[in-house]
């Protein structure tokens, strides 16, 4: 250990600190702003001069190792008027509008301004602002070159993007003969913005966030986890994937949920929607991923499932789709005894109702609910349950009502009551069901959504004419893109910017008449879409045999359960999913309306907290099947990189899906699942930059500097 | 023993045609069938600077000077045909004087043997002091070179000895010395001379200091615009190996030692120990902080000790002749001989050496041969280019050593020496040197990348006749940052210039900015000239000057200036004698 004194300050440090890591250490601060925890000691700034007894001049705090017995002052007035020289040096070449949050600002007002000349006009860069490239916005007229940038991408993360150009005054950092980022080898680990003090590499605006904000600052930064409804830590298993780790990368999934490999084939993915890659080229195809693994699990997590010893208590779940069966997976490894009461005659809710079996093959539902069953979750189907209050007062400690969406929306069009005029879900559960269903050959199917898609694509199948009619266009649909896409690869006809406004007995015998008006795009609604408006006089007749309704479900709770419901009939809970009445908990559609599988996975892992803290448990239903490991932070050299498409999922040939049902996704490769993952910009990396020391929040102006 | 004809083929003699003397000197000792009798050899420059010079030697030594091509046919008839010497071309006074007062160590070959040969050197006791050294422990050459006092003659003065204990002690199997010829400084040319004129010697330095602290690899990082010596002392180099010089087990010894050139681009700041390295490595020529220093962690992270060429040259001499011998040089604190590089307004521009202690008035009076223009007054010497500050006359009596001449805020550098008259406007000299450091900082660390173009805007504005109090003010608050917070020597010494010039010529910068006058009429913005009419002879001298319309003069009458017209090109001032245009 090593005695010295900081500003009169005994201090015993650690051999090989520089005074300024032991100053922080001991909350002295010294201003800074080219030093940075983990990057090598650049020393351009010159701010944490000190003094050092016995030593001619003054010293950096930030490269100068401590030395048994030394003496240093950090706020003599020789330094204070050094530093207010430099700031004002760094500002003369500056823009007026340095960003507030930023830590030069931070420094600056810190340290203070000095007037030297007065009326001094800063001369600033004139440099252009590059602001249309992926994800970074370069202002160099506001670098003042500390190198933390050029550091970190040549030093840490080896990708030696940026570098420094010219010298002297007209010293700029950039690329190799400027070129732009992503021709550059750029990587868009963006650890460049992150590290900059001085606000000339930011995000851009659509990604800034609140910088104090811990849990809006990471799902910002880390888009695909923060936009999980659950919070699957996408980012994780996706470099696990890229570095081969396959069963870690699943068991990342199986923490989550019990529901991987069904999420694999039909999650509706917002982490690849707001994937950063966006920006670049194209999503990182991480549900595909998710498959990928979720096909190669070897079951290793079962030795490593925690599940408490028995507490006694029962618990009776009312539906099993996605949220009755993962809170009650839930539930059950914290030692609860779990009944779920399913009204039909196979558990699954939705996902075997209503989700195609090309999308969903059974076998894969069948298998994880199977593995809800062996830890011990009982599943009663047939059991429609009327009163939830008699479970309670039967030998149940709580109830969870997880009934979904079985309520259909109609059109307000006259006519829609017609017998030829059916639902779109009712036909699915038929379909999945390998009922015999007899439409006839031409039915038109009214909805954007993937219910309407996933109608269309079954009917088709079915050897029928089918026509999606959809009041808005293609870009406002709200079903996936690939669920379009392979729908028109398939053949399904498409009625974009029309909408039915009669239907009424054609002349021809048990065929439909539907009147429908051509729209066009206003300005948009309350959802942020164009709205559509009709055209007048564009009505025409349109012959069908059947019309389909696929336009949204709602929540039809039975009154017995004499439940509080919202405006839109779905169960009123609080935060903990507790309904109006004790013991009594809801989640899933059932309480946010119709949503999807992840959104129900998530509401039946809160349920799950929520019951076990009822019931006398700690709430953490937290598994431990991977042991966290760091990530390396060096991506080193891909000149390619940013070039990198998106590898398609690959599907059967159009022939074999005809009057069949066989899954038409196939699986990735492990070579191409690899590449894939190793297109990731790994932007979870960016988190496990240190933070930069800045200045205390309170100080007094005149005795800092 | 052949007679003797040296001509110097050094850059400056081949810019003014030493290579087709030489080649008719010898085509005329060939036609005339003296071949045997005399011969030719190519030595360096021998420091002053005129054009050619030529020495013959035969039963006494004569030298021609300013020799053209056409003079060498006249020369052989009539000094080596006839016997008589050939007065036209013959060395003057003035060129004894320059050699008279000097005492040459680090120039003692230049001038005398033939760079591109090895026994040449040879001849004049080259690589005895290796084979010395060899026969001595390292420990005793350290103490040698440790107690002769000797001081690096780059800029830094820093004892040579001890940078070499440094090295020797540092604990590694792989160590570098390195050759620091990147000599950079405005008029300074003194490296590039040895280099040219006698490579074997900074060789030989190289390889004792290797032997010394452990070295067996060596580079000389010289800048590409010296090509002469990267050729000369590329030739070096081959035949040193071949003599067994450098190598394996040089002569018999188990030292080894390999040394390689590498070509620096250009960049002053280079010439940083830390930035040098960097540029080896093939990195950006940026300085790095020290600690570590280049001794313990050097180039590829191994200990390197880094000594500029006249460092170099000394060592030979040193172990040849015993620390003794050279602490009896020069002065208590500073011992040896300084090799300067005169130039401006002086009348001998060249490289002097002289034993340290002598006065600068010594040495511009002396070698120098006072001021070129005889009827201007001498103002001042810049010395240490621009890490170096401004004397004023008052100070001329300073003796140089790095003691005496770091009391007057200037620095004794590399040795370049500029002397200036009453021409010389103190603020442009200033804006000069501060114009060469903006444009070789790096530009790593704030207060020479920004501090440097802030001062010399400033110095602008007060050249331009815009600068007030608040400017002056700005100059004297800014510097003492520069120089304590700079991370490099450039960005540490860059204000010396101006703080000296405000120092010792306060009244210049004062005329400046209250009276927007410059007194050497330098600073084109303040330029207004006038005619005394009391002085004009009316002779016309200056309306026959002026290229424009702006003098009116008819004969008889008092000549006058039209300011509109005039474009201040100094022509009327420079051609009036009698100092009637002001």
């Amino acid at each position: 250990m090593i005695n010295l004194t900081i500003d009169n300050k005994k201090i015993t440090a650690k051999k090989n600190q520089t005074i300024l890591e032991v100053a922080l250490e001991n909350d002295i601060y010294i201003p800074n702003l080219c030093y940075h925890p983990d990057l090598k000691k650049e020393t351009s700034c010159r701010l944490c001069i000190v003094e050092i007894e016995g030593r001619q001049g003054v010293s950096t705090a930030c490269n100068t190792v401590i030395l048994d017995g030394m003496k240093v002052k950090t706020k003599t007035e020789k330094l204070q008027n050094h530093r207010k020289n430099l700031i004002w040096l760094t500002l003369s070449e500056l823009p007026k509008d340095i960003p507030p949050n930023s830590q030069l600002k931070k420094v600056v007002d810190y340290i203070g301004v000095k007037k030297i000349l007065s009326n001094y006009a800063p001369q600033e860069k004139n440099l252009p602002v590059l602001d249309n490239e992926p994800l970074i916005v370069r202002d160099m007229n506001k670098c003042i070159l500390c190198g933390r940038c050029v550091n970190i991408c040549q030093e840490v993360r080896e990708t030696g993007v940026i570098g420094f150009a010219n010298r002297g005054i007209d010293s700029v950092i950039a690329t190799a003969e400027d070129k732009p980022l992503a021709e550059s080898g750029c990587k868009f680990c963006l650890a460049c913005v992150e590290v900059c003090p001085s606000g000339a590499l930011t995000d851009v605006l659509s990604r800034q966030f609140d910088e104090d904000n811990e849990v809006e600052r990471e799902k910002t930064l880390v888009p695909c986890k923060g936009s999980c409804p659950a919070g699957t830590n996408a980012a994780y298993y996706v470099r696990l994937i890229a570095e081969g780790k396959y069963q870690d990368a699943y068991e990342v999934n199986k923490e989550i949920s019990p529901l991987v490999e069904v999420l694999g084939r039909v999650c509706f993915h917002p982490c690849e929607t707001e994937c950063k890659r966006n920006d670049v080229t194209d999503p990182i195809s991480i549900r595909a991923l998710k498959r990928f693994v979720a096909e190669k699990d070897n079951g290793r997590w079962k030795d490593k499932l925690k599940i408490t010893a028995d507490t006694n208590k029962k618990v009776a779940i009312i539906g099993s789709g996605p949220a009755g069966l993962t809170a009650g997976w839930f539930l059950r490894t914290k030692g609860h005894s779990v009944t779920i009461f399913e009204a039909d005659e196979k558990a699954g809710g939705m996902m075997r109702t209503a989700i195609p079996k090309y999308r969903l093959p059974r076998r894969i539902l069948d298998n994880e609910i199977k593995e809800i069953e062996n830890i011990g979750v009982k599943i009663e189907t047939n059991s429609r349950i009327t009163y939830p209050d008699k479970l309670l007062k039967k030998d149940f400690d709580a109830v969870y009502i997880a009934i979904g969406t079985s309520g259909v929306m109609k059109m307000r069009v006259p006519g829609v009551d017609h017998k030829n005029v059916l639902d779109g879900l009712s036909l699915l559960a038929k379909i999945n069901n390998d009922e015999k269903i007899d439409i006839g050959k031409k039915v038109g199917i009214v909805g954007g959504g993937n219910v309407a898609m996933d109608v269309a694509r079954c009917l088709l199948r079915e050897g029928i004419d089918t026509t999606v009619i959809y009041r808005r266009s293609r870009e406002q649909m709200p079903a996936t893109d690939e669920e379009i896409k392979e729908a028109m690869n398939e053949g399904v006809n498409f009625k974009f910017l029309n909408n039915p406004i009669e239907i009424k007995d054609s002349k021809k015998e048990d065929k439909l008449d539907v009147k429908c008006i051509k729209m066009k795009l206003g300005e948009p609604d309350s959802s942020g879409r164009k709205r559509p408006i009709p055209i007048e006089g564009s009505e025409y007749t349109w012959e069908l045999d059947k019309l389909v309704m696929a336009i949204g479900q709602k929540s039809e709770v039975p009154k017995e359960y004499g439940l509080e419901l919202d405006k839109w009939n779905n169960i009123q809970t609080d935060d903990n999913l507790l309904t109006n009445k004790d013991g009594i908990f809801a989640g899933g559609d059932v309480v946010s309306g119709p949503a999807s599988v992840i959104d129900a996975i998530n509401y039946g892992r809160i349920g799950a907290k929520s019951i076990d803290k009822y019931l006398g448990g700690d709430g953490n239903i937290d598994q431990n099947f991977v042991e966290k490991d760091e990530p390396n932070i060096s991506l080193g050299r891909d000149m390619k990189f940013a070039d990198r498409k998106r590898k398609p999922v690959k599907t059967i040939p159009l022939k074999d899906r005809e009057h069949n049902y066989k899954e038409v996704e196939l699986n990735f490769e492990e070579s191409v699942a690899r590449s894939e993952a190793n297109r990731c910009l790994t932007c979870q990396l960016r988190l496990g930059i240190s933070k930069a020391p800045f200045p205390p929040k309170k100080f007094d102006k005149n005795k800092n500097v | 023993m052949k007679n003797k004809i040296l001509i110097c083929v050094g850059t400056s003699g081949l810019s003014a045609g030493a290579d087709e003397v030489a080649d008719i000197f010898q085509s005329e000792l060939e036609k005339n069938k003296l071949s045997d009798k005399y011969e030719i050899i190519k030595t360096g420059d021998k420091g002053l600077f005129v054009d050619v010079i030529v020495e013959i030697i035969d039963s006494k030594e004569t030298t021609y000077i300013n020799v053209k091509p056409k003079d060498v046919t006249n020369i052989v008839k009539s000094h080596i045909i006839n016997n008589e010497l050939y007065k036209k071309r013959l060395a003057d006074k003035n060129y004894e004087n320059f050699f008279k007062d000097q005492e040459r160590i680090v120039l003692k070959n230049c001038g005398i043997i033939d760079p591109e040969k090895i026994d040449s050197y040879l001849e004049q006791d080259g690589y005895k002091a290796l084979q010395k050294a060899f026969k001595m422990s390292r420990e005793e050459v350290l103490d040698e070179v440790t107690d002769s006092g000797l001081k690096g003659r780059g800029g830094g003065g820093f004892p040579t000895g001890i940078k070499w204990g440094f090295g020797k002690k540092a604990e590694s199997d792989t160590k570098y010395i390195i050759c620091n010829a990147d000599e950079g400084d405005p008029g300074a040319f003194m490296d590039r001379s040895v280099l040219e004129s006698d490579p074997h010697a900074i060789l030989e330095g190289m390889i004792i200091a290797g032997y010394t602290i452990g070295a067996n690899n060596g580079y000389i990082y010289c800048r590409a615009e010296y090509p002469l010596a990267i050729k000369r002392l590329n030739i070096a180099i081959k035949q040193a190996k071949e003599k067994g010089f450098i190598g394996e087990n040089i002569l018999g010894t188990d030292f080894s030692f390999n040394l390689k050139i590498k070509a620096g681009a250009g960049a002053f700041v280079c010439g940083e120990e830390t930035a040098l390295i960097a540029s080896i490595e093939g990195r950006r020529g940026r300085p790095k902080p020290r600690p570590p220093f280049p001794a313990n962690k050097g180039l590829w992270g191994y200990p390197t000790i880094i000594n500029n060429v006249e460092t170099l040259a000394n060592i030979r001499h040193i172990i040849t002749n015993g620390s003794k011998w050279f602490a009896s040089k020069g002065t208590k604190n500073s011992s040896g001989t300084k090799v300067f590089a005169l130039a401006g307004k002086i009348k001998n521009t060249g490289l002097v050496e002289v034993p340290m202690g002598t006065t600068i008035k010594e040495l511009i009076y002396g070698p120098g041969g006072g001021l070129k223009n005889k009827r201007k007054k001498f103002k001042a010497v810049q010395l240490g280019g621009p890490s170096g500050g401004c004397l004023p006359e008052s100070l001329i009596e300073t003796p140089i050593d790095f003691e005496s001449i770091n009391k007057t805020g200037a620095i004794m550098g590399s040795g370049g020496m500029i002397i200036m008259d009453e021409d010389t406007c103190m603020i442009d000299i200033a804006k000069y040197f501060l114009n060469f450091t903006v444009a070789e900082s790096c530009g790593k660390c704030v207060p020479c990348r920004v501090g440097l173009k802030r001062m010399l805007e400033t110095l602008e504005k007060i050249s331009d006749g815009k600068g007030t109090q608040e400017d002056l003010d700005f100059l004297k608050e800014m510097s003492p940052t520069i120089q304590e917070t700079s991370l490099c020597g450039l960005g540490q010494t860059a204000p010396n210039p101006v703080l000296t010039t405000i120092k010792y010529f306060p009244e210049e910068y004062q005329e400046h900015i209250e009276e927007k006058k410059c007194r050497a009429k330098v600073c084109e913005e303040l330029l207004q000239f006038t005619v005394v009419p009391d002085k004009c002879t009316k002779c016309g001298l200056c309306f026959k000057a002026c290229p424009t319309d702006a003098l009116e003069w008819k004969k008889g009458e008092v000549a006058y200036i039209n300011k509109d017209k005039c474009i201040k090109c100094k022509a009327c001032y420079e051609a009036c004698n009698f100092d009637a245009i002001i």
